[in-house]
């Protein structure tokens, strides 16, 4: 009996604060991403009041990226990041975007393409659980709001790992645990309250917007997220809240 | 930190709106693509910390750890550094510090330095030809009215010395300056001529 509820518990996982067959989640996961890739920047400019670009800014300050360099942009979405490493890694670098869902992919393609950014960018449709790369591969990877919605997140950091080139580092740039406990209430009221409204009044698409939320308080928080880099082999892990925590920047190298 | 990338990300976007409008940006840029450069000006909250591309700059936070070349001085010494001949005085007197190439830092401050925005074309992209070429021809005036340099301390000291008369003229100072040497030559030799009287 004991047995069968601990396979059961091995072969769930979270899908927001539902629990889901393992299988099931990469599914629900993909069809939230097919309803929301059209209105995604939009959405997060909206959410974050802009704050967004602030984040992934300070992630390619942490980057250390230059030019000639090889940076997988892991579940790269609209290629917010990918857009700007393009640049620096010039025409001798190489970018990869990443991204299980190809509707998101299909948006950041045409949007990088739009920006006139094009021949050091490819586009590969990937699950970070099994990256379709050789080891050793990149000198950068990061990953900007996308472990979240990895249903093996222990998998996809050993699969990063692997593709990481020694001496090369990973970013994770992730929703994470606000420090203060009246930011904490105020956010939560926040997510659950505003958030699936406005992704109503905006996207058309409440439940969308309701898993968002939910999955940012299932997360893993900071010190969490650090063991399990860690734990992946990842060397020098460290972290650095940023806007009180609500997102935290996780580093760690490869050596 | 959230102000200062606010204050970072606003910067930026204007340099890089003046990059776009200047003909002679890329090429300027050309020679220091992939380049980093760092300015810590002792007064400034975080060091500026420019990541040059091939047709714009981006400015990196204080945590980007790959610098080319990085200049260490005061803010009051910094508008010192816009003249080239300064420079090696500065070094040896300790005003600044320059860690790494320096090529690359004189290349960094001409991308700025010889900024030359093309105002007719900027404000024809946004408002139309018409007005752009209004401002164009506002700028050409403006441009011909502005005095070449060092002729304005020439203007100041000519209103000063001939029609306010404040001041002294360099050449009556000469005559006045040769006029009190020999006033005192002759002082001397009267000096002398009443001494010798005085023996006998």
């Amino acid at each position: 009996m004991e047995k069968d509820m601990n396979k059961a518990q091995d072969d769930s996982t979270h899908f927001g604060f539902k629990t889901v067959a393992k299988e099931q989640k990469a599914n629900m996961v993909a069809g939230v991403f097919h309803s929301v890739a059209g209105k995604y920047d939009l959405m997060n400019d909206v959410m974050s009041f802009g704050i967004h670009r602030l984040w992934k800014r300070y992630t390619i300050d942490c980057s250390g990226v230059r030019p000639g360099q090889k940076v997988l942009d892991l579940a790269g979405g609209t290629g917010d990041l990918a857009a700007k490493f393009a640049r620096i890694v010039g025409p001798t670098g190489e970018v990869v975007l990443a991204d299980i869902n190809d509707s998101m992919l299909r948006v950041g393609r045409d949007k990088l393409r739009d920006m006139g950014i094009v021949g050091n960018v490819s586009y590969v449709q990937a699950d970070a659980e099994k990256l379709p790369f050789e080891d050793n591969t990149f000198d950068l990877i990061t990953i900007a709001f996308g472990l979240r919605n990895v249903t093996d997140k222990d998998a996809a950091l050993r699969s990063m790992l692997r593709v990481l080139k020694p001496g090369g580092r990973l970013l994770v740039l992730e929703f994470s645990k606000p420090e203060a406990e009246m930011l904490s209430k105020a956010y939560d009221l926040y997510s659950f309250h505003i958030m699936p409204r406005m992704g109503e009044f905006i996207a058309k698409d409440k439940d969308s917007y309701q898993y968002l939320a939910e999955s940012i308080r299932m997360h893993p928080d900071q010190e969490t997220l650090k063991g399990m880099m860690t734990e992946a082999g990842f060397e020098n892990v460290e972290y650095h809240n940023l806007t009180g925590g609500i997102v935290a920047l996780h580093r760690g190298f490869k050596f | 930190m959230t102000v200062m990338q606010v204050l970072r990300a606003s910067a930026e976007r204007t340099l890089n709106l003046g990059l776009a409008n200047d003909p002679g940006a890329v090429q300027r840029l050309q020679p220091l693509r992939g380049k980093c450069f760092r300015l810590q000006a002792k007064g400034l909250p975080e060091p500026v910390t420019i990541l040059f591309l091939s047709d714009r700059v981006h400015l990196m936070g204080p945590d980007y750890e790959v610098v080319d070349c990085a200049v260490t001085t005061t803010l009051s010494d910094l508008p010192k550094l816009s003249d080239t001949s300064n420079v090696t005085k500065m070094l040896q007197t300790g005003q600044i510090e320059i860690v790494g190439d320096p090529v690359l830092a004189q290349q960094a401050a001409q991308v700025f330095l010889q900024l030359n925005v093309d105002w007719e074309e900027f404000v024809a992209n946004h408002l139309g030809d018409v007005p752009g070429y209004l401002v164009g021809q506002a700028m050409t005036k403006i441009a011909a009215l502005r005095p070449p340099k060092g002729a304005l301390q020439d203007r100041v000291q000519a209103f000063l010395t001939e029609e306010l008369r404040v001041a002294v003229h360099p050449l009556e100072k000469a005559i006045l300056a040769d006029d009190l040497r020999d006033l005192e030559r002759k002082i001397k030799q009267l000096e002398a001529r009443i001494a010798a009287r005085e023996q006998a």
